[in-house]
């Protein structure tokens, strides 16, 4: 009697392996979803009324007034630059130590927990949040906007320095320890190294981020261009808007573009 | 060089010890014949007893390891994937902290020591390692000069003003591998075989008394490798070291160590000379296959070693740096 090879059947593992749980979900996400589409209301004359009128308050965009409020605009670019700049070196400074402390590799557990506590707090609020709290505790201005930004920049920075502190590789670090250097020496020698290329990216990428962001923070009473342009607004002068939005753009392209160049100088 | 080779014959036979309560470990395993009896306590280099280390996970790397290597030993440690090697020389320097047992350096308690003087402890022995571990962002100079971190400040360390004499010393070691004109490199610049010669000037700017060596070829082709395995142990004769010497080649371990210890599952199942490692013996460390070729390569090779070495002796008047200088041309 011949035996003849019964070919063997192969496929790929599902991602969930209980057939159940797999098709109910997909089946419970359609459901919401179909249901969800089907509540929303959508009012298409207002829609299509507001096009044209989206498109007469564009118009009034153009040409672009630089002159007339230039003074404000001036002062007001002078303070978010302050802001931005002093927020970012004292977020970053104090994100050094809770980044440390928040990498699983470096620090005992109750620090670990206690730095990714602060972390999780400080990256669960949005800026404008922070912002209003700031601006109703210390008032108007561009301290107000500063501390926020400096809090946001703790979360932001500290929770990447610590994932990137425990990618590092180990055997590095190890080899640092393994000559009898101090836990310091160890940080400079081993950990730092491997991590100061990405995080000089990363804080100059933090520092574009809060320019743009002290323009929202300005709108709800933190001080800065944000402040210009929602005056601005107010007073319906759409030609110095429209500047002030270029001149944000101008210097958002300016820092990526120099952000760029310098993580690439520094790899 | 020639006093190198003589010493080694010399020294292979009357240092094959075994440390104590060795014979209740190896009860029931023929494959150790040569026992000899403890040495003079005072020339113990390395002394382990029973050590165990016991991973979280419930894996028991070390069962009870006893051993000791007297001064000037090189001793290499052979034995298959997860038999432990890595385990035992991390146990030493307490890179990796062993469950149980003692270690001693020099009659001093390696496993007695609280944190800050472990740091002190650690600076008199060098580590070599698998894959090199050179912080592959800092320059060479760097990397050479971290092997002195346990004898600066931090500030003196941080802001790089290392003390002259130790500047000096780097230079005479990176001179000595022939990589002095690569110092500002950086690590991640140079070749394998390049790499680990920093990584041994790391390790020999330590000034250390010990040198402990894990997997240092593994990632290095067959000619660079003898290189770095003969480097190795020439410095270890120049410095009077003891070397322990992890190495998965059976080939090079023959060649070049004057003990074998062979690792099994956390235990040694055979400790003795090069000549001693036989057939039944790999079968012993590393399970049934055919051994025989390993055996009679390595024949070959020590034959051609020593005919390379007969040309060496020859030209009385060269100096021995220029002989170094000849047998590493092949490295960079």
């Amino acid at each position: 009697m011949t035996t003849i090879a019964i070919p063997r059947t192969w496929k790929k593992p599902p991602l969930i392996k209980n057939s159940y749980i797999r098709w109910g979900l997909g089946l419970a996400a359609a459901i919401y979803l179909t249901l969800a589409l089907g509540t929303m209301e959508v009012n298409w004359v207002r829609v299509a009324g507001g096009l044209p009128r989206g498109q007469r308050f564009l118009a009034r965009f153009f040409p672009p007034d630089f002159f007339s409020r230039w003074p404000e605009i001036l002062e007001g670019l002078n303070e978010s630059i302050w802001m931005t700049i002093t927020s970012t070196v004292v977020g970053i400074a104090i994100s050094i130590p809770i980044g440390l402390g928040a990498a699983k590799n470096l620090a005992p557990k109750p620090v670990y927990l206690f730095c990714r506590g602060i972390l999780a707090i400080s990256r669960s609020f949005q800026e404008v949040i922070i912002a209003i709290f700031m601006v109703k505790l210390f008032g108007f201005g561009p301290f107000a906007g500063f501390l926020t930004l400096s809090i946001a920049t703790v979360g932001f920075y500290g929770k990447l320095l610590a994932e990137d502190i425990e990618d590092i590789d180990p055997s590095q670090a190890e080899a640092v320890k393994a000559t009898g250097a101090n836990w310091f020496q160890w940080l400079n020698y081993s950990i730092q190294p491997q991590v100061l290329p990405r995080m000089i990216g990363l804080g100059l990428y933090r520092l574009d981020i809060n320019f743009r962001e002290s323009a929202i923070v300005g709108i709800v009473g933190g001080g800065g261009i944000g402040a210009t342009l929602n005056t601005a607004f107010d007073r319906y002068e759409l030609d110095s808007a429209a500047a002030i939005l270029l001149i944000i753009i101008g210097i958002v392209m300016a820092v990526e573009y120099t952000s760029g160049y310098v993580r690439k100088w520094v790899q | 060089m020639r006093q190198t080779e003589s010493n080694t014959h010399a020294s292979k036979t009357p240092q094959m010890v075994f440390g104590a309560g060795h014979d209740q470990s190896m009860s029931g395993l023929k494959v150790c014949e040569k026992s000899i009896g403890p040495l003079n306590p005072g020339t113990n280099m390395l002394r382990l007893e029973k050590l165990v280390k016991q991973y979280k996970t419930g894996d028991h790397a070390l069962k009870g390891i006893d051993l000791i290597v007297p001064d000037g030993q090189v001793m290499a440690l052979i034995g298959p994937s997860g038999a432990g090697k890595s385990t035992l020389i991390r146990c030493v320097n307490r890179l990796v902290e062993p469950t149980s047992g003692r270690v001693f350096l020099n009659d001093l308690e390696i496993t007695a020591l609280n944190h800050s003087q472990l740091g002190q402890i650690r600076r008199r022995m060098g580590m070599i390692f698998q894959e090199y571990a050179l912080v592959e962002r800092l320059t060479v100079m760097e990397n050479v000069l971290s092997g002195r971190l346990g004898y600066v400040g931090f500030w003196r360390s941080y802001m790089r003003k290392f003390p002259q004499s130790d500047i000096d010393e780097a230079f005479r070691l990176l001179e000595r591998v022939e990589l002095d004109h690569m110092c500002d490199k950086r690590a991640d610049e140079l070749s394998g075989g390049q790499r680990q010669r920093v990584g041994i000037c790391r390790a020999l700017i330590q000034n250390p008394e010990l040198l402990l060596v894990d997997e240092p070829t593994a990632s290095l082709d067959p000619k660079t490798s003898r290189q770095i395995m003969r480097l190795i142990c020439e410095l270890c004769e120049e410095r009077k070291l003891s070397a322990v010497i992890n190495i998965h080649d059976v080939q090079l371990a023959r060649m070049f160590a004057q003990r074998i210890v062979g690792l099994k599952l956390g235990e040694i199942v055979y400790d003795g000379t090069p000549e001693g490692l036989s057939a039944e013996v790999l079968t012993q460390i590393y399970g049934e296959d055919d051994w025989e070729e390993t055996i009679e390569r390595f024949d070959d090779d020590q034959v051609s070693e020593k005919n390379i070495d007969r040309e060496e002796m020859g030209s009385e008047e060269r100096k021995v740096k220029e002989l170094d200088r000849d047998r590493l041309a092949g490295l960079s």
